[in-house]
């Protein structure tokens, strides 16, 4: 772990390839209530400890085909600050603070 | 984490694809993923669906509700754990006036105090502010500590509270000024402008109450009273100054908010207009994470803070109220 780590350790990349669409549209909707979709298949989540186990058996169940895969990374504070972003992000991150 | 303000008349929350979203017609005012949303306060007639309140509740996030007049309203809260242990100290200690006035004197020597902090700040800062009243205030923060009663710590309470107000006048731009401190309904904006502070401030404090397992309606400084929550506003003393009152200071001298945007209530009041209010909650939630002036102090974790104390004093510790610099 970073020495520069969150107290709680929570926030995550997670990434993956998944061929069937219907899969594909699930874990979707399930990242979507972890996080932001960065690109395509690539979504930076806040997933407290105790809950990651159970995110991963999820994602787990949605992969069908051979090359299917999705990779998590943990990510401390530092890391989480890209080290370039190219191009726009599919979505804005989220404020702590939203007033509509 | 978000906490997420919904203050557009006519909006809905609305659960959808693993997102908690704000829309209006066909309008998408704001998307968050369901499992980020801490809190939601909704200012106004905000419409929540079913799946919304479900989402929010199935996650111990409250649904806080207000007024469009700023008036707190309730709070949709999922079932917490139990925590009866806590309540039954909390009830028992309640019973225990010698316990109940001691927690009492610190809390409003506290309020006292920090009432103090924000007008010597003011003065730090160049606005006039008489050292006379500073010094009185500092010694009714005093007497507010050996008071001898309930009845006569009440007293010092609201002479030092007469006093803070009035010195609170001297610093507003004129065409703010106001007569005296009134609350039903507010008489003047600046009145009305601290009561909306009051009840998103209420709205924070509560959710911290009720979080811990403690009863809200079992207070030490307020007395019993039908549908009044008295721990609730006990605890909300402290940091009626250090939050409330001065993020209404910042709408003001900031020209957040104008005098021209408040309109006349049902009840002979004033009201703040729905685009003001924004304002004034995007400057409530932003003094709540980062203190507002003074960058960085967490003034939400100091209220959960203070309730865990609460939450200890109960369970045989020395309570410590928070003090504002």
């Amino acid at each position: 772990m970073c020495p520069t780590a969150t107290a709680d350790g929570r926030r995550v990349l997670v990434s993956y390839d998944i061929g069937d669409s219907r899969a594909r549209r699930r874990a979707v909707k399930l990242l979507k209530r972890h996080g932001v979709r960065v690109l395509e298949s690539v979504f930076e989540c806040d997933v407290p400890p105790e809950r990651l186990s159970g995110l991963q058996r999820s994602l787990q169940r949605l992969l069908t085909a051979p090359a299917d895969g999705v990779r998590i990374y943990r990510l401390c504070a530092q890391c989480a600050i890209p080290v370039a972003v190219l191009g726009q992000p599919t979505e804005p991150p989220v404020q702590e603070v939203i007033v509509v | 984490m978000a906490v997420l303000y919904i203050a557009e008349p006519g909006a809905s929350l609305v659960c959808r694809n693993g997102r908690l979203e704000v829309v209006k017609g066909d309008a998408r005012l704001s998307s968050t993923p369901e499992t980020l949303v801490e809190m939601v306060v909704c200012v106004g007639p905000v419409h929540i669906t079913p799946a919304a309140m479900a989402s929010c509740l199935d996650r111990g996030a409250d649904i806080a509700l207000l007024r469009g007049n700023g008036r707190y309203l309730g709070r949709i809260a999922g079932e917490r754990s139990s925590a009866a242990t806590l309540r039954r100290l909390q009830i028992e200690r309640s019973l225990d006036a010698g316990f109940s006035l001691d927690l009492a004197r610190r809390v409003a020597a506290a309020k006292i105090q920090n009432q103090r902090a924000v007008l010597a700040r003011q003065r730090w800062n160049g606005h006039p502010v008489s050292p006379v009243l500073l010094d009185s205030l500092r010694a009714q923060s005093g007497d507010a500590l050996q008071a001898a009663s309930l009845d006569a710590l009440r007293g010092v309470e609201g002479a030092a509270a007469r006093a803070y107000f009035a010195g609170l006048r001297e610093v507003l731009p004129t065409e703010w000024t106001f007569a005296k401190r009134s609350r039903r309904p507010p008489t003047d904006r600046f009145n009305a402008l601290l009561g909306f502070c009051y009840a998103l401030l209420q709205a924070e404090v509560f959710s911290a109450v009720a979080g811990l397992g403690l009863d809200p309606y079992t207070g030490f400084l307020h007395a019993d009273r039908a549908g009044r929550p008295a721990l609730v506003l006990d605890l909300m003393e402290e940091f009626r100054a250090p939050i409330a009152d001065r993020c209404a200071l910042a709408c003001v001298r900031l020209r957040l908010v104008l005098p021209e945007a408040f309109q006349p209530g049902e009840d002979g009041g004033l009201l703040l207009a729905p685009p003001a209010r924004k304002h004034v909650i995007a400057r409530f939630a932003r003094t709540m994470t980062h203190g507002g002036a003074r960058s960085g102090h967490n003034l939400r974790g100091e209220v959960l803070r203070q309730a865990r104390r609460l939450a200890d004093c109960f369970r045989g510790g020395d309570y410590v109220p928070y003090r504002h610099r």
